[in-house]
């Protein structure tokens, strides 16, 4: 089942490429209808998860058994949110490309092609083909910048490979020196050996090394300071659905990556550098924060404020390492849940952000938010929606923001009360940064240029409408998608903390 | 959760949010016509009020009990995040006030708002206002009361940048979220610790709740934790800062003049009545923690009485009319502060009665003078300079009246329902300390002195403005005289006032002092007095002098510029957090620099080597000349699609093969 939901917009980029590219309407209607095929299988899948249960839907086959590689997937709770993402958002990114008409064919087949592998790094439990997914992401993106991008995409896109493709050149050859250490790929496996305590014991000398290769290739993708430089130009360059596939998946991947690969391997490492963790983490936090306050560029201030709210999520995940036993409130596994919450939250919100700004080009022209102004009185309806985004970015109760910064921020708070209380300024420098968009684009006079604006069709609202649905239904009763990971942070926290 | 049982639990008290967030939702999707989304609005609110006063009636008589109906939010890893209702005292007093006030500013708004083309989108917001704010005081949970006050913030931001188009009024909007919102960190702090030390959110919980005698016991147990503090008073200083910042107290206050770009029902509403005074309730509700540290009363007396006299000050050198209204709310909410810190410290938990009850005469009465104002305004053709009025009197009898009986009321001239709660505060600062008993009586002569003089300039004379003066429509001045019988009766009413204290408190209250009665008499006369003497005869205009400008010129200046308070946060917080800002974008300027020096280092070693191989293979005598093309090459774009990216792919084959190769003979 899982891997039909991830060959689908496969078939349907071959489908692409195949048909004749001067009728767009049916390539971008075969793109819809291969990601919609996916998401539905997709929701169906996560509907009929078990709460209770570990892995589940479970797919493997021996691939090349001599080297111990299987073709292997199965969905627990930490990805069940994840796939759920990718399928709510996939959609999405297809309807928010819909004005793509300048080789439609090429766009939409490496989107299709994205989504694939999307789904295939968030279900691949074998790094082998893990491995190949998580590569296989970066081409499209690479291409979709450099080929449909703004001004600055040749640049952006080179920036962007390049962190990203020694990132990945590290881990892969972490992960070589561990599989040659302990004779696995998998990542069932590998945890069930971390826990046994033999991979530590194996890997003796090398374990600080091999931790640091592992983690590199994580650190590019989140990011997380000092290897985020490609991000503000790759977010801000990239096509509307680009920035949203980066912004709202793929710095996940990162996160992921490190609940699948690194802190359940490695949980001794995480224990130990727990510190220098929580303060790159807190770093990068305030940095995305303060950044945002002097850019003028809308994509660059999501962007970096991107940078300061995926970066929430490491925050829970290593106050987990520091954490020195389970007290009263259980503060790990609420840190945890709030990391994995967030992951969620962000890519709903987020993609709707850059969804959102992505209209500012079209109506002014620019990007430069200082050439706006008083856009509220002739687009009151574009005005709602981005007011509505920010808000929940900035962590109004009762939105998306706030149920998974609270957790994050009670958890972190037991464990690491300091820098809880450094982070606290990045919320600040949030709502500044954030009120200050609205402030300078909706209020105020009038720009003449802009009087004949026409405010977003419905069309429009309805593409954005399932996000800012999902945005309260998380805020309000985020129970509902909690419910998923419980049983699975419950086990790694117990992992974890000795 | 239970909504529907009304007898047995109190979780039905979730209704008196949800009905203005049933009108907020429908206004916001279904946009009706300005006159029905204002019907809609005004009938939800009823049913609150309704529900309030029937909250009011259980408790009325039952102060020492406490009903809660609890549920959960969010359960993780065996720990429960609760959310609840709880049922006191202080939840049913301040629900039937604030739905009662809310109500009257409703109905003000219907005619205020009129002519305005998105009545129906204020009438949402105003909805959504009340939300938050009954919800909060409903909240028997930390965390919930710190959602509802998110809200309230919200809408406070919504409602002061109504008028959006207008710049000020934008900036407004966002200097009162942000200077708030500094607040509300140190809120969400003490809401982390309280949430840390005793593992739940509750605040009352058969027990178990923090509030509870056994959570602050323990609590209050730690020694010096944080200067000087036990945990109790830590998570209290941290609580204490949100309601700083809600509460427009020093150093927190400057958002709340500003605040007065918003419609005048939405300055009576929120910036005097009810939002304001949600800081001051916090502490009212947390006051179990305050009390289990006596350090944590003297920092809320001692901030109260600082920023009291600060307010009262700079209200005498203002001239709008709706400003030297916010000035006196900072004030008033600061003497509230007084009231519940010296209150502490004499009266232990019978402080709650002393600065509640001045929260809720002061909301009356405040309310009733920001309407009164807004009335005068409309009257006197949106003029709002006090400069340029002068002779209202004769014009606009029933709102003249009704505001010189809420200027008598904030005066605390004796009898009225300002004096009664005044003098509690007097009398507690009285025994708890003398110096706050004397900032706090100078602070009280300087109200009754400005709002005489504001008086003065308003109501004697010639009319001074443009056009002519008219009286309000009658749906205006309905609910300034039902307001205006509040602030004049509500001490009164009750001549056993102190059944109201023991009311709001649950322990008997009772205290008297001759010669502060004295005091506060020669107080409130003697502003009165001053005022009449130095501005009653005066020449009074735009282009005179103020009298007192003539008699001290410098200080004067002084207040007139608010005493410096914003200039000085821009010379110095502002400064620091700019430099911070540019610090960081220069340090990440840098950072981008070498990722592109590394980036071309990178891109010509790696299309050197890999034309240098592939040259050699296929070709090698046109080595030397490829090299040097590449070199000199400025194609970027070239060099990645033609180099970088086939490399890349033609190495991760290579690296691929040769790990199948590697695998295979480790393996065997």
């Amino acid at each position: 089942m899982i891997t039909t939901i991830t060959f689908i917009p496969l078939v349907a980029a071959l489908a692409i490429v195949l048909a004749p590219s001067a009728n767009r309407g049916m390539i971008k209607i075969l793109a819809l209808v291969g990601t919609l095929i996916s998401s539905v299988l997709a929701i169906q899948l996560v509907l009929h998860f078990d709460f209770g249960g570990e892995l589940q839907f479970v797919e493997k086959y021996a691939w090349i058994p001599s080297i111990g590689v299987d073709y292997f997937l199965g969905i627990d709770g930490l990805n069940a949110l994840l796939v759920l993402l990718v399928a709510f958002l996939s959609p999405i990114f297809v309807l928010a490309s819909w004005k793509v008409d300048e080789k439609a064919k090429t766009y939409f087949s490496l989107l299709c092609l994205q989504i694939t592998a999307l789904y295939g790094a968030f279900t691949a439990l074998n790094f082998f083909h893990w491995f190949i997914f998580w590569e296989g992401a970066l081409v499209p993106v690479f291409f979709l910048i450099k080929l449909y991008g703004g001004d600055g995409r040749h640049k952006a896109a080179i920036s962007f490979f390049i962190f990203t493709v020694l990132g990945s050149v590290a881990m892969l050859l972490g992960v070589l020196l561990l599989y040659l250490n302990t004779g696995s790929f998998d990542f069932i496996e590998l945890r069930k050996l971390a826990v046994e305590g033999v991979i530590f014991e194996k890997l003796g000398v090398l374990y600080p090394t091999i931790f640091v290769a592992v983690m590199l290739g994580l650190w590019v993708k989140v990011p997380l300071f000092p290897l985020h430089p490609w991000q503000a130009a790759a977010y801000a360059e990239a096509p509307v659905a680009v920035s949203m596939v980066l912004t709202g998946v793929m710095s996940k991947m990162g996160v992921y990556g490190f609940l699948r690969l690194v802190v359940p391997v490695f949980p001794e490492a995480i224990r130990d550098y727990s510190n220098t963790l929580l303060n790159l983490t807190l770093i990068t936090i305030l940095w995305g924060a303060f950044l945002a306050l002097r850019q003028s560029d809308i994509k660059r201030i999501l962007a970096y404020s991107s940078l300061n709210h995926v970066a929430y999520c490491m925050f829970g995940i290593f106050a987990v390492g520091a954490a020195m036993g389970v007290d009263k409130i259980n503060a790990p596994a609420i840190a945890m849940q709030g990391a994995i919450l967030q992951m969620f939250a962000h890519g709903i919100g987020a993609s709707g952000l850059f969804y959102v700004a992505g209209k500012m080009e079209e109506v002014g022209g620019t990007r430069d938010i200082r050439a706006f102004g008083g856009l509220g009185t002739v687009m009151p309806r574009y005005a709602f929606v981005f007011s509505f985004l920010i808000f929940s970015s900035l962590g109004l109760p009762f939105l998306a923001g706030f149920a998974a910064e609270i957790l994050i921020f009670s958890g972190v708070f037991s464990i690491a009360p300091i820098h809880t209380g450094f982070a606290l300024l990045g919320l600040l420098a949030t709502a500044i940064f954030l009120l200050t968009i609205i402030q300078r684009i909706f209020t105020g006079k009038t720009n003449a240029t802009h009087f004949g604006a026409t405010d977003i069709s419905y069309g429009e609202v309805l593409i954005i409408l399932p996000l800012l649905v999902l945005t309260v239904w998380i805020g309000v009763a985020p129970s509902t998608w909690l419910i998923l990971s419980d049983q699975f942070v419950q086990t790694l926290v117990s992992l974890l903390i000795r | 959760m239970n909504l529907f049982n009304f007898t047995d639990s109190v979780g039905w008290l979730m209704w008196v949010p949800i009905c203005p967030l049933i009108a907020g939702v429908f206004l916001a999707l279904l946009k009706p016509s300005g006159r029905v989304s204002a019907f809609v609005a005004i009938a939800a609110l009823a049913v609150s009020l309704i529900l309030s006063l029937k909250a009011f009636a259980m408790t009325w008589g039952h102060e020492a009990q406490i009903e809660t109906h609890n549920f959960t939010w969010m359960h993780i890893g065996g720990v429960d995040l609760e959310f609840g209702m709880v049922l006191n005292a202080l939840t049913g007093s301040m629900l039937a006030m604030v739905s009662l006030i809310g109500l009257l500013i409703f109905i003000y708004s219907w005619s205020y708002m009129s002519h305005d083309d998105r009545m129906g989108r204020f009438f949402c917001y105003l909805s959504i206002f009340m939300v938050g704010m009954l919800g909060l005081v409903v909240a028997n949970s930390l965390l919930l009361f710190f959602m509802f006050w998110e809200i309230v913030g919200l809408a406070s931001y919504l409602l002061i940048g109504f008028w959006f188009q207008k710049p000020s009024a934008a900036a407004a909007a966002k200097k009162a979220f942000i200077t708030t919102r500094i607040g509300d960190l140190g809120f969400l702090i003490g809401l982390l610790w309280a949430f840390k030390a005793t593992g739940t959110f509750l605040l009352f919980d058969n027990g178990s709740g923090i509030l509870e005698t056994t959570q602050i016991a323990a609590l209050a147990a730690s020694e010096n934790v944080m200067f000087g503090m036990n945990t109790a008073g830590a998570i209290a200083l941290f609580l204490f800062i949100g309601a700083i910042g809600k509460s427009g107290q020093l150093p927190l206050h400057v958002w709340l003049p500003d605040a007065m770009e918003g419609p005048t029902p939405v300055s009576a509403l929120i910036h005097a009545a009810t939002m304001v005074a949600a800081g001051v309730f916090l502490v009212a509700r947390a006051f179990p923690l305050f009390i289990a540290d006596l350090a944590m009363l003297e920092v809320v007396a001692w901030f109260g009485a600082f920023t009291t006299l600060f307010a009262a000050l700079v209200a005498v050198g203002q001239y709008d009319i709706k400003r030297i209204l916010a000035y006196s709310t900072v004030s008033q909410l600061g003497l509230m502060m007084v009231g519940l810190g010296a209150g502490g410290l004499a009266l232990k938990e019978g402080g709650i009665s002393i600065g509640m009850f001045h929260l809720l005469t002061h909301a009356f009465f405040k309310a009733l003078l920001f309407l009164g104002a807004g009335s005068i305004i409309h009257g006197c053709n949106d003029e709002q300079d006090v400069r340029l009025m002068g002779g209202v009197f004769s014009k606009m009898k029933i709102s003249s009246i009704a505001y010189l009986a809420g200027t008598i009321a904030l005066c605390a001239f004796p009898f009225t329902s300002g004096y009664f709660s005044k003098d509690q505060i007097l009398l507690s600062a009285w025994t708890a300390s003398g110096p706050i008993f004397w900032i706090s009586a100078i602070a009280s002569l300087l109200t009754a002195f400005y709002m005489t003089r504001q008086c003065c300039y308003v109501f004697l004379g010639k009319y001074r403005g443009k056009g002519h003066v008219h009286e309000s429509s009658p749906i205006m001045t309905v609910p300034l005289v039902i307001l205006a019988v509040f602030a004049v009766a509500l001490g009164y009413v009750s001549e056993h006032f102190y059944h109201i204290l023991d009311y709001l408190s649950g322990v008997h209250v009772h205290q008297h002092e001759s010669i502060v009665v004295i005091i506060s008499w020669i107080i409130a006369l003697g502003g009165i007095g001053l005022g009449l003497l130095v501005y009653a005869r005066a020449k009074l205009g735009i282009d005179e002098t103020d009298p007192v400008k003539k008699v001290f010129p410098v200080p004067y200046r002084w207040l007139e510029n608010r005493l410096y308070a914003d200039e000085f946060y821009e010379a110095t917080a502002f400064k620091l957090w700019d430099v911070l800002a540019i610090l960081i974008t220069v340090l990440e300027a840098i950072m981008n620099q070498l990722v592109d020096f590394v980036t071309v280092v990178v891109r010509n070693i790696g299309s050197f080597f890999l034309n240098t191989i592939d040259k050699r293979v296929i070709d090698e005598v046109s080595f030397d000349g490829t090299c040097s093309r590449i070199y000199n090459s400025s194609q970027i774009n070239k060099l990645i699609q033609n180099g970088f990216l086939q490399g890349y792919l033609r190495l991760l084959t290579g690296g691929a093969v040769l790990i199948g190769i590697l695998l295979i003979v480790f393996t065997r």
